[in-house]
């Protein structure tokens, strides 16, 4: 969930309540206090790219608290800017909009900056989707044209001093790396320009050093590219209402003919009845709507128990009524819902394998085992290389560490690690593991799980009879009829090793641990130990 | 060897045969007339077996082989005279007396010496303990440590969450971990593009999946494009069903939660899954790589928010022994309305998000076929398991110390 951080009395004072009272109302509107300690850190949740900025959470705090309710309205003067889009093949959409007569102050630069960011991630897909400018109306000329560039072409971006290439720029600058894949493979790069033939930006990678903006900033020009005319749109609205919430002149810019921002809304029609059924709270129509306008809908009752619901234009995650239900919960108080526990009449059971677990352990414990938990992740070094054997687990192709690059596909090699670190603790040491492992063979995937159970002894004296005591103590307390034959395996001395079957099929394997294993393992006493498929026991 | 009480009787009586062949040198003997002799239920066995004795309308006389022998003495008469003397016999003679319990093999001789430290079987057999003085012990020295063969702590948390949720219903399923996306996030409605889905979220497995539902696949493709019969929008871009046939290790335990509704579509349905999920991330004290999750799911003809609020509530105070929850707004792809629960924990003296819960989205019901609404839950059940044993290291529940495994009291 994306963070924002904001300035709690800013954001008190926006709200028009005390400080106080701030943080349980946060909460309750998908904006809770995520860190108390200077300024506040909210966490924003992922359906809500509305609340990344400070005036876009007061805004919706004041509808909850009932400040202000129903729609947001924002005016768009009508204006002679002008946006003329050519043809840009790595970044096909732009909009835009003016901004005039805004009071910078510097906790609106940081929120809008912040809000910039956090949309770029999110809603922007890292900028793949959508990117957007905040540029100083003032430095430029109108039109302004939307065309792309060689990569020779230059101008100053941001931070830097002197004209550089775009080559440089994608090669050479932070920006360039982070964002230039999104570029990759295109002959020429977007540019946004004005009538002067000055750069503003090059979109999605930078913006020109020229049209900053900064305290002294009056005006703003807001340009939003990208691959997605709706996201576009959508992110523009977002900004636009964001920043006009501190007050300012909202001008049009004309794109292809039309005027943006568009902050028309669009309705929906919601049964009061099935909302109703949704959230069991018994709520009148009358309260409905009245909870709609709080959540800043615009809310109308017509007839038959329905309303007609008018989505804010900066909403841009209403896909289905349901979603205006949870509205309504959200209006209503999450924390004035009663929890009611449904009368729903089933049996509850375990599955027979947690049964059989269960058994398993009950006999391991009995014969003085200690039961211990380890990961399912592990390396093929610990898997294989260690226990003297060949061979590869399932791949996980982007691993944190080699340490867990593979899921194991048996038990023994994670307890013969965690003895090495017991070295010091009471001997006899009577360990056993019951865990999923993960094998070839599955019919959808070509992967399936198999349960299974290993034990591990180890004392100054161990020896092979002991670890078959217990195997055959465990099999027949499971009820299992075994039948033991020799087998060779790298991981046991030879002929000390034996391998486990029942109605003719292999279940398993125990022994005396080969002492190089035990060198492996960086180990000193002698080590015995079985490991058996519990799914077929 | 030496002779029992009974042993030394006979001796001086002699054996209850011998008495009864000289009883029969009288005359014969009606049977009844045998209960007021001494020993004579033994004697008659004996003597039958010898062939001395034989019945005939109701009187008992001596055979022929028994006046025979009514000069001359047994063997084993000869043995337990032996035996009364002091002298050893041993072979079939020994173990025929042993065997009527007239001889015993004799006890050494214990003697002790000084104080008795270790109390012996002899000591107590031979009575020699009496008499003697026990070595005075101090309770108070230290005993060596010994170790109980027992179950892991953090599994047996896992365990009684489960027979809770039997208590309240719920059947227990399972998944894989090896997943296609498809189970995990598509049929989720969680949109091919979404952040969540990024590469750093997951882990990512070779190979790929057959989606082996068409029909599913179908319609799980429907849902995301336009919403297909549901009235929704749905996520307005081409689905892949190639995207789809990823492999990766699951995320979330809600994979099963779809795999089980899509095999149980009638109400009423209660399910819960608790197992491993896996999740790229930074190991350290509050975080691990891979995690216990409990998935729970609740299908009924009508079932509305205020009743999911209350399972979870419920589940919470028996799991944690809280009584204060918190119910907070959420976002999840697969549940509207989603929520948090936070749960109260008094010895922190803080609230801990514990759960994310919801009803399920009408798309992912349409796309599975269910007619009916489905309440859901995930919860982190490691950390939850965590904060109820007090640790602050929630790797300690993967603990390798089997110094701290073995004191950690049974619960």
């Amino acid at each position: 969930m994306p963070v924002i951080e904001v300035d709690q009395k800013d954001l008190a004072g926006l709200c028009k309540i005390p400080e106080g009272e701030l943080e349980a109302v946060l909460q309750m509107v998908k904006a809770s206090v995520d860190e108390k300690v200077g300024k506040w850190k909210l966490e924003i949740t992922g359906d809500r790219p509305d609340l990344l900025s400070t005036e876009g959470v007061a805004r919706a705090v004041l509808g909850f608290i009932g400040k202000e309710t129903g729609l947001a309205e924002y005016k768009v003067e009508k204006s002679k800017y002008e946006l003329k889009v050519g043809k840009v093949s790595a970044r096909p959409y732009i909009l835009g909009a003016v901004i005039e007569g805004v009071k910078l102050t510097d906790q609106l630069i940081k929120s809008i900056v912040q809000m910039q960011e956090k949309l770029h991630e999110g809603v922007g897909r890292k900028r793949m989707k959508v990117a957007l400018g905040i540029n100083d109306l003032d430095k430029i000329k109108f039109p302004v044209n939307y065309t792309e560039k060689t990569e020779e072409f230059k101008f100053t971006p941001l931070g830097l001093t002197k004209d550089i290439t775009l080559k440089d720029i994608l090669e050479k600058t932070a920006q360039g790396k982070a964002y230039g894949k999104l570029l990759e493979g295109f002959k020429k790069y977007p540019i946004l320009m004005d009538s002067a033939g000055k750069v503003i930006s090059m979109p999605p990678i930078v913006m020109s050093e020229r049209v900053k903006i900064g305290a002294g900033t009056k005006n703003i020009f807001v340009d939003v590219t990208g691959t997605d005319l709706k996201a576009v749109s959508l992110v523009l609205n977002l900004v636009v209402s964001a920043i006009a919430e501190r007050g300012g002149k909202i001008k049009s810019v004309t794109v292809g003919g039309k005027q943006y921002p568009n902050f028309s809304t669009e309705t929906i029609k919601v049964s009061v009845g099935d909302i109703d059924k949704t959230l069991g709270l018994g709520l009148k129509e009358k309260e409905v709507v009245s909870i709609l306008e709080r959540m800043r809908y615009g809310a109308k009752a017509l007839k038959g128990g329905v309303i007609e619901v008018s989505i804010p234009a900066y909403r841009g995650d209403i896909l289905h009524w349901i979603d205006i239900a949870e509205d309504v919960a959200i209006g209503y108080g999450y924390n004035n819902i009663q929890p009611f526990i449904p009368r729903i009449g089933t049996v509850g059971k375990i599955l027979e394998k947690t049964k059989m677990n269960r058994k398993a352990r009950e006999v391991m414990a009995g014969l003085g085992f200690q039961e211990i938990l380890t990961f399912v992740l592990t390396s093929n070094k610990n898997q294989f290389q260690r226990m003297e054997l060949k061979g590869e687990g399932i791949k996980i192709e982007n691993p944190i560490s080699s340490e867990f690059e593979t899921a194991r596909a048996w038990l023994l090699p994670g307890m013969l690690k965690i003895l090495e670190p017991n070295k010091h603790r009471d001997y006899p040491q009577k360990i056993f593991e019951i865990g999923d492992c993960v094998l070839k063979g599955g019919e959808e995937t070509g992967y399936k799980n198999v349960r299974k159970i290993a034990a591990v002894v180890t004392h100054d004296t161990a020896n092979l009879t002991e670890i078959k005591s217990f195997l055959e103590a465990f099999c027949k307390l499971m009820g299992k009829k075994i039948e033991i034959r020799p087998v060779e395996h790298k991981s046991f001395i030879d002929s000390r090793a034996a391998e486990v079957f029942s109605e003719g099929k292999s279940i398993g394997i125990f022994g005396e641990i080969h002492p190089s294993l035990l060198q492996n393992f960086g180990l000193e006493k002698p080590a015995i130990a079985f490991e058996l498929d519990l799914n077929v026991i | 060897m030496e002779l029992t009480e009974e042993g030394k009787k006979y001796v001086k009586v002699g054996l209850p045969e011998r008495r009864l062949l000289q009883l029969l040198l009288n005359g014969n003997v009606k049977i009844v007339e045998l209960k007021g002799v001494e020993d004579s239920a033994i004697g008659f066995n004996w003597a039958k077996k010898l062939g001395w004795i034989k019945v005939s309308s109701g009187m008992l006389e001596l055979t022929k082989e028994g006046r025979g022998a009514a000069g001359n003495r047994t063997e084993l008469e000869e043995a337990l005279g032996l035996i009364s003397v002091g002298r050893d016999i041993s072979g079939n003679l020994l173990k025929q007396l042993e065997d009527r319990g007239l001889v015993t093999e004799k006890r050494k001789a214990v003697t002790i010496e000084g104080e008795i430290a270790q109390l012996t079987p002899e000591m107590i057999i031979s009575g020699a303990w009496k008499g003697a003085k026990f070595r005075k012990y101090d309770v108070k020295t230290p005993a060596p440590a010994v170790f109980a063969g027992k179950m892991q702590p953090y599994i047996e948390a896992i365990e009684e969450a489960k027979d809770i949720l039997v208590g309240m219903g719920f059947q227990e399923a399972a998944g894989p971990f090896v997943e296609e996306e498809f189970w995990n996030f598509d049929t989720l409605f969680q949109a091919q593009n979404h952040p969540a889905r990024e590469i750093h979220d997951s882990f990512v497995v070779s190979g790929r999946g057959k989606l082996l539902d068409k029909g599913l696949v179908e319609r799980v493709k429907k849902v995301h494009e336009n919403g297909w019969i549901t009235g929704s929008k749905g996520w307005q871009y081409s689905w892949s069903a190639e995207r789809a046939t990823k492999l990766m290790l699951r995320s979330h335990t809600t994979a099963v939660s779809g795999r089980f509704l899509n095999q149980n579509k009638t109400p009423p349905q209660k399910m819960f899954c608790i197992d491993r999920v896996f999740r790229p991330d930074v190991l350290d004290k509050t975080h691990l790589i891979e995690f216990d999750q409990c998935d729970g799911i609740v299908m009924g003809e009508k079932l509305n928010l205020r009743e999911l609020l209350g399972i979870l509530k419920e589940f919470a105070v028996v799991f944690t022994g809280s009584e204060k929850v918190k119910f907070i707004p959420s976002y999840y792809p697969f549940t509207e309305p989603s929520v948090d629960m936070a749960i109260w924990f008094p010895k922190l003296g803080k609230w801990v998000e514990a759960a994310g819960a919801g009803m399920f989205r009408p798309e992912l019901l349409a796309a599975l076929e269910i007619k009916n609404p489905v309440i859901a839950w995930g919860i982190g059940l490691t950390r939850l398991v965590m904060l109820k044993m007090g640790l602050e290291d929630i790797r300690m529940l993967f603990a390798e110390d089997l110094g701290w495994l073995r004191q950690q009291k049974v619960v």
